[in-house]
């Protein structure tokens, strides 16, 4: 008795040691900062979707519209590995499994091909599509799609204010993020949002980097000039 | 009986079945947590996909991707010490007991939604060692259990910490 109840002190002495030093690095530390009550997986904006700005809405900026494939804000509700069945290379099977459990949002998606004819508009070449590559930074700088802007959507702060700049300027902000069962572009729609990006102008790529590469799109591999 | 009994308590307070417990979970647990330690927020999200947390308030998970990987480190420091080390093993038995079911089931989803045989799937369990087979994980769990429960049930205080301060005149630590 005398036993389990120093085992038990022990433990809650490692605990309470555990809970302060988490805590404490936690705050300390420059990058990976958790914040406590912050929830990172919330897939739909916390403010409401922000209307479209007349200037553009009335063809001031007029690039050439692509079919894409979008999803009401307000009704729909998309699985994404549904979206591109026919284009997304071969996944995992485990990684298959947990796609229709955890992949489903309301933002407006493009597919492969009408990506390929927005990658290749002029309007890109001019600045008026704006890529944004959700995934970690390693994996950025290994390649990414030409022009695309690295936004950790769990760290976004300075590249999210870069991007919410030029995002004001621009027709489409394309999000993509590993493809395959990777959430973070869904994330990164929704932090885009809540920074007062229009909605309208949010489109979510599902197929991501692995969909990309896997079609021998052009890559670029290190750190974009922002 | 009596003989088995002697007979592993001669083994037990050799110290040596302790010690090698000890060494082995600590290795194995300061290892796995510094690897979440590095990367926060891949643990945070491989936490989420067990669903033993609610979302909402997110304080639940947040906290405890900050708290867990350093409970490991300082269990690990603790048994390799040989510090409050019984403690420290109840700590790693209980993340244990929590765990290898929530692995178990994970993957018995995964078995269900994709047909393959249980003993092909794979993925990262957040365990700190990326993608891996999860028959061979949820073996090593069992195994680092049985550990755990050496380091609890031995009553030998050799080539510990511990033991060093019993020595000491006027210092008791467990």
């Amino acid at each position: 008795m005398q036993s389990l109840k120093r085992v038990l002190l022990d433990f809650g002495l490692l605990g309470g040691l555990s809970i302060a030093i988490g805590f404490g690095v936690n705050a300390l530390r420059e990058r990976g900062a958790i914040k406590p009550t912050k929830n990172y997986f919330e897939k739909t904006a916390q403010t409401p979707p922000h209307p479209k700005p007349a200037s553009r809405s009335t063809g001031e900026v007029s690039p050439p519209t692509p079919n894409l494939t979008t999803t009401p804000p307000t009704t729909g509700t998309t699985t994404a590995a549904a979206t591109n069945k026919h284009d997304a290379p071969k996944q995992p099977e485990a990684a298959q499994a947990e796609n229709s459990k955890h992949l489903q949002h309301n933002y407006q998606v493009i597919d492969f091909g009408e990506l390929v004819k927005v990658f290749h508009d002029p309007a890109t070449t001019q600045g008026l599509n704006l890529f944004v590559d959700a995934r970690k930074p390693d994996l950025y700088e290994e390649g990414h799609i030409p022009g695309a802007i690295q936004c950790d959507p769990y760290e976004p702060d300075d590249a999210l204010n870069g991007i919410v700049a030029r995002a004001n300027g621009v027709e489409r902000v394309i999000v993509y993020c590993g493809g395959g069962d990777c959430e973070d572009s869904i994330f990164m729609c929704r932090e885009l949002l809540d920074a007062a990006v229009p909605y309208d102008s949010i489109f979510l790529y599902p197929g991501g980097w692995k969909e990309w590469s896997a079609n021998q799109m052009p890559a670029q591999a290190g750190r974009e000039e922002q | 009986m009596n003989a088995n009994g002697s007979w592993l308590r001669r083994v037990d307070e050799t110290g040596v079945p302790l010690l090698l417990a000890r060494v082995i979970l600590a290795a194995t647990f300061i290892y796995m947590g510094s690897n979440k330690v590095g990367e926060p927020f891949d643990f945070l999200k491989q936490i989420r996909l067990y669903q033993m947390l609610p979302e909402t308030p997110p304080i639940y998970l947040n906290a405890t991707a900050i708290v867990l990987p350093w409970l490991e480190i300082v269990a690990g420091i603790a048994l390799l010490i040989g510090l409050r080390f019984r403690g420290a093993a109840a700590a790693i038995a209980l993340m244990l007991l929590v765990f290898t079911p929530a692995i178990l089931i994970r993957a018995l989803h995964i078995q269900a939604d994709t047909g393959s045989s249980f003993f092909e799937i794979v993925f990262d369990c957040g365990c700190g060692t990326g993608p891996v087979t999860i028959w061979i994980k949820l073996l090593g769990n069992v195994g680092l259990f049985v550990l755990a429960f050496v380091v609890l049930l031995s009553r030998s205080r050799r080539f510990s910490l511990a033991a060093w301060f019993d020595r000491q005149p006027s210092i008791a630590v467990a």
